[in-house]
């Protein structure tokens, strides 16, 4: 009989704190801040100022970016200290920064870097757009097809996170157009995300040429566990393909629900999301099957299956 | 079109008073048909497709979510009350749901 496995799966970013647990988690604050100090006084003294509440830097996209990379990082070596060790990690978009940290292939530092070049180049690209991301909820990607056609110029399929679950990245009107006839096509639910960077789509191509010089100037190391793809589900295993993973998650769109099926497949029983607050466990509970989804807390709490 | 009787109403009730005190964390002796799922529960619409989708299995509904999506339009649930009455129709109607606009 198979072992059941564990995957660590890495959040992007953190869009409100009204489930925050970093207070409950046992140790968080001893691993996050120590880290959040190093990430100050190497590329921003603002951070050292964050707090969930007071000062969350939701508005600020690089800024929040960093802070869930810090969350997230945190997290997975506390899970590791108290001997919950991932069999595959996976990261949910700009989370695969969190992920090959993890996976020892970037260190903590060339992740901040990282991060921040990837945005520097964005913002270089699309500063003289109006670009902007959202959700449909509740149609099939025939009917979500169709709508784009209509657009223009075309909105793109960003991420699939389940069977009718999708996020969408275009120019502000494009999808401001698109939500609306979802709506009128029968979409449970539509939503403009607080993102105005068109994320995993071909308005950012131009952008991964300068990023990938900055990513071939750091010496990636072998990842010490298997990072999955969410492109292509193949399993990231050399230097080589951090590499090429990098550098394509900017621009390719990405299929976190066959990314889910493939680790099922691979005997994965157990999600754990390795942040503070609770986001893909609640994107999980429309996905079928009966793997189990669990927070950091939850985790520490109940170890995963794996480790019984 | 199925047919609707004192027990159909009562199963549905029980659904999806259990669905949302287990989804939400609450106790379900606070729910009740005034309940607004958003502002007193925290519920999203992942809930209410989850729910749809529970609903589709146990009575083998056939029918599409964007008609369930285009009725909701134009007749948007707030409370658990009005969510056990659209559920009521969907079970009743399925596919011929949006036949009760004409």
């Amino acid at each position: 009989m198979p072992i059941p496995r564990t995957v660590f799966i890495f959040p992007a970013f953190v869009s409100d704190y009204l489930e925050d647990q970093s207070r409950e988690i046992t140790g968080f604050t001893n691993v996050f801040y120590p880290l959040l100090e190093q990430a100050a006084t190497l590329i921003d003294p603002e951070l050292f100022e964050f707090h969930p509440v007071t000062k969350n830097f939701l508005d600020q996209e690089l800024r929040n970016q960093l802070i869930s990379y810090i969350q997230s990082y945190s997290c997975a070596r506390l899970l590791r200290s108290r001997n919950i060790i991932p069999d595959f990690l996976a990261g949910y978009s700009m989370g695969l920064y969190g992920a090959l940290t993890d996976a020892g292939s970037i260190s903590f530092k060339e992740g901040l870097f990282l991060i921040i070049n990837a945005f520097e180049n964005i913002f270089s690209t699309i500063r003289e757009g109006d670009f902007s991301m959202g959700i449909v909820i509740g149609l099939n990607k025939e009917d979500i097809k169709g709508l784009i056609s209509k657009t223009d110029p075309l909105t793109e399929i960003s991420n699939q996170n389940s069977e009718f679950s999708f996020v969408l990245s275009g120019t502000t009107g494009s999808l401001a157009a698109l939500l609306k006839m979802a709506k009128e096509e029968g979409a449970i639910h539509t939503r403009k995300m607080q993102v105005g960077i068109p994320y995993h789509s071909n308005f950012l191509k131009e952008a991964s040429t300068g990023f990938s010089t900055f990513v071939h100037s750091i010496p990636i190391r072998q990842p010490t566990v298997p990072v999955i793809s969410v492109i292509d589900q193949t399993l990231i295993d050399s230097p080589g393909r951090c590499s090429t993973e990098l550098i394509r998650n900017l621009f390719q769109p990405f299929n976190w629900y066959q990314t889910h099926l493939k680790l099922v497949g691979l005997g994965v029983k157990t999600f754990i999301e390795s942040g503070p607050v609770p986001g893909l466990v609640k994107i999980a509970r429309f996905i079928p099957g009966n793997a189990s989804y669990m927070t950091v807390l939850a985790a520490l709490s109940a170890p995963p299956v794996s480790d019984l | 079109m199925a047919r609707i009787t004192e027990t159909t109403l009562n199963e549905v009730k029980e659904i999806v008073y259990t669905f949302f005190a287990e989804e939400c964390e609450v106790d379900k002796s606070v729910i009740n048909d005034q309940t607004n799922i958003i502002k007193d529960l925290d519920g999203d619409s992942l809930m209410f497709l989850e729910l749809i989708e529970i609903f589709k299995k146990k009575y083998n509904l056939e029918i599409e979510l964007k008609t369930i999506g285009k009725y909701a339009v134009k007749h948007p649930v707030s409370t658990i009350g009005e969510l056990i009455h659209m559920q009521m129709l969907i079970i009743e109607h399925e596919n011929g749901l949006l036949e009760l606009d004409k």
